[in-house]
C-alpha cells in the first residue's frame, strides 16, 4: 500500500495535467479519458491491438533488464532486436526442407546466439577494457541498424523486391501463427514465459542472487570470489539474445521478410518497459501491457477527436515521468513501512 | 472530366454485395506514414484528403505517423472495426505486404486503396486498388528548369535509397536538364532512408560545397534540404508538395502530387457503386501529378520553353525515356529508335543510372 500510493498519485497527476491540456483543445477530458480506455481495453478488438503492441516488448525489454540486475545500464534493444529478425529469415531459407520443429528452434536459437553474442560486446568492453556500457551499447545498436540495412538492401535482397528492398521470405510454413480467437502471435505466450522464467531465474536461484550481488556492490561480489566476468557476459548474452528472438518472432509472424520496417522503436520502447517495472520481469508484463494499451487509445483518439500523434506521446511521457517523481517521493516514507510495504509487494508478487 | 490510365480493370468485383445508402454517408480512412504537415509525401496525402472531405456525405477520419509494423494491421481494423469505415487509403508503399493485403483478405466488403502499385492478378485480394503517378514528368520539368537556371552546370539530388522510382526521377530530372543544357551533371546522394532530416542537411551542404547550384530530392520530407538551400543561396526545384513558402528566392518550381482530384474521383468512383481497377496509373494529363507555380528567378524564355513541354506532356504524346539512351557505366539502356511510353511497365524496374548521373545505384 505504502509503494502503491505514489504511483496512484502519479497516474491521477498524470490525468489532471492531461486533462487540462484536452480541455485547452476544447474537448472534454472524461470523453477522451473514456475513448482511450475503450481504445486500450474497452473491447475485443481494443484488447487485441494492445496486447499485439504489448508482445514484442516483453522480450526487447529482457536486453535492458538483465544487464540492469548485474549493474549495466544497456541501451542497444533496437540492434538486436534487427540482427536476431535478420538471422531468423536467413535461417529459415537454409533449413526450409527441414522438420517444422526442428527448422523453428534453430531459426529463434540463431536469433538468440547473434543477439546474445552483439550485446555481449558490450559487457567486454565493459569488463576488459573500461569501456562504459550504456554509451557503447547504443554505438553497437547504430553498427548494427547499419550492418542490417546494408545486408537487407545489398547481398541478402531479394531482387524481385523493387520499390521496398526486402530480404526472401520465411518459407510459409516456418511462419509463426496467431493464438485462435486473440488476433495475436503466439510470441505473447513466448514473452510472458519468459518474463516469468527470468524472475525465478533472478529472484529464486543462486545465480540471480550473485548476480544481484554483483549488481548491487561490486566490493562484496569480489570478497565473495564471484567470477564477475563470466556473470556479465552471461547476463548481456542472456538479454541480448531475447531481444534477438523477439527480432525473430516479429519477422516470422508478421513481417514475413526482413526489411527497413522493421526498424520502428520497438527496441527503445523495450528500455522504457525495463526502467518503468523498475527491473522486475513480472513488472515488465503490466507496463507493456500499458504502453500497449497507451499505443491502442492513441489510435482511438486521433481517429475520434482529429488529435495528432503526438499528443498521446505527451500522455505516455508525463505518465512515466510522474512514476519517476513518484520514486524519488518514496525516500520520505520511513524505512520500517518501507520495507514493510516491500515484504507484502513480495508476497504478492511470490503468490 | 479525368481519364485514368487502367491497365487492368476489374471485371470480377462484386460492388453489389453492398449497396451504399444515399442517407449514410460514407467513411473513408486515410493512414499516412508520417506527420500530416511535412511539406512532403504525407502532407501531399494528406492534402489529398482534405479536399475529399469536402464531398457531400463524406466523412474522412485520418491516422498519421502509422509505422510499417503491426501498427498498420491495427490501425486500419480499428478504422473498420471501430468507425465503421468502408474505404482505406493506405499511402505508404510499405503498408502493402503483408499488412494491406492480410486486411484486404479479411475484410473482403472494404475497399482497400494502396499507393505505390504492386498489385498482381491472382495473388492478391480483389478488393485493392492500387495506384501511383508518374511523377517523373514533373521532375522532367523540374530538370529543364535546374537545366535554365544554373551556372556552374552542376546539379544536386538528394535521395533517400536507390529504388526503380527513386532511380526514375533522377533519371527524368537529369534528361529534362540535359535536353536545354547538354553540359549538366547531375550529382547524387543517397541517404539511406526515407526521413533523415541531419543527414538531408549535411548532403545539401556537401552538395553547395562542390560547387552545385540547383538541388532537388526523393526523400519523404524535402523541408531541410529546401530550407537549407535557400539559406546557402541556390536554386532549388520542390518534389511532392509546393515548398515554395520554405524558399521564396531560389523555388524554380516543383514536381507536385494532384491527390486531392484523384481521391475526390476515386470516393465519388465508389459511391456510384462503381469500382475503379486493381491496378490504376496516370500521369500529368490525368490530373494525378501538376507543377507548382514557377519562382521569381527562370526568365521569360526559359518559362515558354517548359511550358511547351508540359503542353506536349498534357496532350500525352511527349516521350521521356527514349533510345539511344546509355547508363553512366556507358550500357546501352534503350536503344536508338526506341521510346519507351509512361506505362510501359520495364520503366518501373529501372535499375540504372544514365549518362551525365554521377553516382552509384550500389547494385
Amino acid at each position: 500500500m505504502m509503494l502503491a500510493a505514489p504511483r496512484g498519485a502519479a497516474f491521477a497527476l498524470t490525468l489532471m495535467i492531461y486533462g487540462l491540456f484536452i480541455a485547452l483543445q476544447a474537448h472534454n477530458p472524461l470523453t477522451v479519458f473514456n475513448e482511450m480506455w475503450q481504445g486500450a481495453f474497452g473491447s475485443r478488438f481494443a484488447w487485441s491491438s494492445t496486447l499485439s503492441r504489448a508482445t514484442p516488448i516483453l522480450l526487447t525489454s529482457m536486453a535492458t533488464l538483465i544487464p540492469a540486475q548485474l549493474g549495466l545500464i544497456l541501451i542497444g534493444n533496437e540492434g538486436v532486436w534487427l540482427l536476431g529478425g535478420l538471422t531468423t529469415v536467413m535461417t529459415s531459407l537454409l533449413l526450409k526442407d527441414f522438420p517444422q520443429p526442428f527448422a523453428w528452434i534453430l531459426m529463434f536459437l540463431s536469433a538468440f546466439v547473434v543477439g546474445g553474442s552483439w550485446l555481449m560486446i558490450a559487457g567486454a568492453g565493459k569488463q576488459w577494457r573500461d569501456v562504459d556500457p550504456t554509451i557503447s551499447s547504443l554505438l553497437l545498436s547504430y553498427i548494427a541498424l547499419a550492418c542490417f540495412l546494408f545486408l537487407v538492401e545489398g547481398p541478402f535482397r531479394d531482387p524481385s523486391s523493387l520499390n521496398k528492398p526486402s530480404t526472401y521470405s520465411v518459407p510459409e510454413h516456418l511462419r509463426v501463427g496467431q493464438i485462435p480467437g486473440l488476433g495475436v502471435h503466439w510470441g505473447l505466450v513466448v514473452g510472458i514465459v519468459f518474463a516469468v522464467i527470468i524472475f525465478f531465474l533472478v529472484y529464486r536461484t543462486t545465480f540471480g542472487f550473485q548476480s544481484r550481488v554483483i549488481g548491487g556492490n561490486i566490493r562484496t561480489a569480489s570478497l565473495l570470489g564471484l567470477p564477475q566476468n563470466f556473470f556479465i557476459l552471461a547476463g548481456c548474452f542472456l538479454g541480448g539474445g531475447l531481444a534477438g528472438v523477439a527480432g525473430g518472432l516479429e519477422v516470422a509472424a508478421i513481417h514475413g521478410n526482413a526489411n527497413a520496417s522493421l526498424y520502428s522503436g520497438v527496441g527503445f520502447s523495450g528500455i522504457l518497459a525495463a526502467y518503468v517495472a523498475r527491473h522486475n520481469p513480472l513488472a515488465v508484463i503490466l507496463v507493456a501491457l500499458l504502453l500497449g494499451g497507451i499505443e491502442s487509445s492513441g489510435d482511438l483518439i486521433q481517429r475520434r477527436f482529429g488529435f495528432s500523434n503526438a499528443s498521446v506521446d505527451v500522455f505516455q511521457g508525463l505518465l512515466f515521468l510522474m512514476i519517476l517523481v513518484a520514486e524519488s517521493w518514496e525516500r520520505f516514507i520511513p524505512v520500517k513501512s518501507r520495507k514493510m510495504a516491500n515484504d507484502i509487494l513480495n508476497k504478492e508478487v511470490a503468490s | 472530366m479525368l481519364v485514368l490510365e487502367l491497365l487492368f480493370l476489374s471485371s470480377m468485383l462484386s460492388c453489389g454485395g453492398e449497396p451504399q445508402k444515399d442517407t449514410e454517408s460514407l467513411k473513408v480512412g486515410f493512414i499516412y506514414v508520417g506527420p500530416r504537415d511535412d511539406y512532403g509525401y504525407n502532407q501531399a496525402h494528406a492534402e489529398g484528403a482534405s479536399v475529399a472531405r469536402g464531398l457531400s456525405g463524406v466523412q474522412i477520419i485520418e491516422q498519421e505517423k502509422v509505422a510499417e509494423t503491426i501498427d498498420v494491421q491495427k490501425a486500419m481494423e480499428g478504422m473498420i472495426e471501430q468507425d465503421g469505415v468502408k474505404v482505406i487509403f493506405a499511402t505508404s508503399f510499405g503498408y502493402f505486404d503483408p499488412h494491406v493485403v492480410l486486411m484486404a483478405k479479411k475484410y473482403p466488403d472494404v475497399i482497400f486503396f494502396h499507393c505505390g502499385g504492386l498489385y498482381q492478378e491472382g495473388v492478391h485480394p480483389k478488393n485493392i486498388v492500387s495506384y501511383f503517378g508518374y511523377i517523373d514528368e514533373g521532375q522532367y520539368l523540374n530538370g529543364m528548369a535546374a537545366g535554365y537556371a544554373t551556372k556552374t552546370n552542376k546539379l544536386g539530388f538528394i535521395a533517400a535509397k536507390p529504388i526503380p522510382q527513386v532511380l526514375r526521377n533522377i533519371n527524368a530530372f537529369t534528361l529534362g536538364a540535359k535536353s536545354v543544357n547538354p553540359n549538366i551533371t547531375t550529382t547524387v546522394i543517397f541517404t539511406g532512408d526515407w526521413s533523415l532530416p541531419v543527414a538531408e542537411a549535411n548532403a545539401t551542404n556537401s552538395l553547395v560545397d562542390q560547387g552545385i547550384d540547383v538541388i532537388t530530392m526523393h526523400v519523404d520530407s524535402p523541408k531541410v534540404i529546401v530550407q537549407e538551400a535557400e539559406k546557402r543561396g541556390i536554386f532549388v526545384a520542390g518534389y511532392h508538395a509546393n515548398q515554395s513558402v520554405l524558399a521564396p528566392k531560389g523555388y524554380l518550381t516543383g514536381a507536385e502530387w494532384n491527390w486531392g482530384a484523384i481521391y475526390s474521383s476515386f470516393i465519388e468512383q465508389v459511391r456510384a457503386g462503381n469500382f475503379p481497377g486493381n491496378f490504376v496509373r496516370g500521369g500529368m494529363k490525368d490530373g494525378f501529378v501538376k507543377m507548382s507555380p514557377f519562382g521569381p528567378a527562370l526568365s521569360v524564355q526559359a518559362k515558354t520553353n517548359i511550358e511547351q513541354v508540359k503542353a506536349q506532356i498534357m496532350q500525352g504524346n511527349f516521350v521521356i525515356f527514349k533510345g539511344p539512351l546509355y547508363d553512366n557505366k556507358k550500357i546501352l539502356r534503350i536503344p536508338g529508335g526506341v521510346g519507351l511510353i509512361q506505362t510501359d511497365p520495364i520503366l518501373e524496374k529501372m535499375d540504372y543510372l544514365i549518362e551525365g548521373v554521377i553516382g552509384s545505384t550500389g547494385l
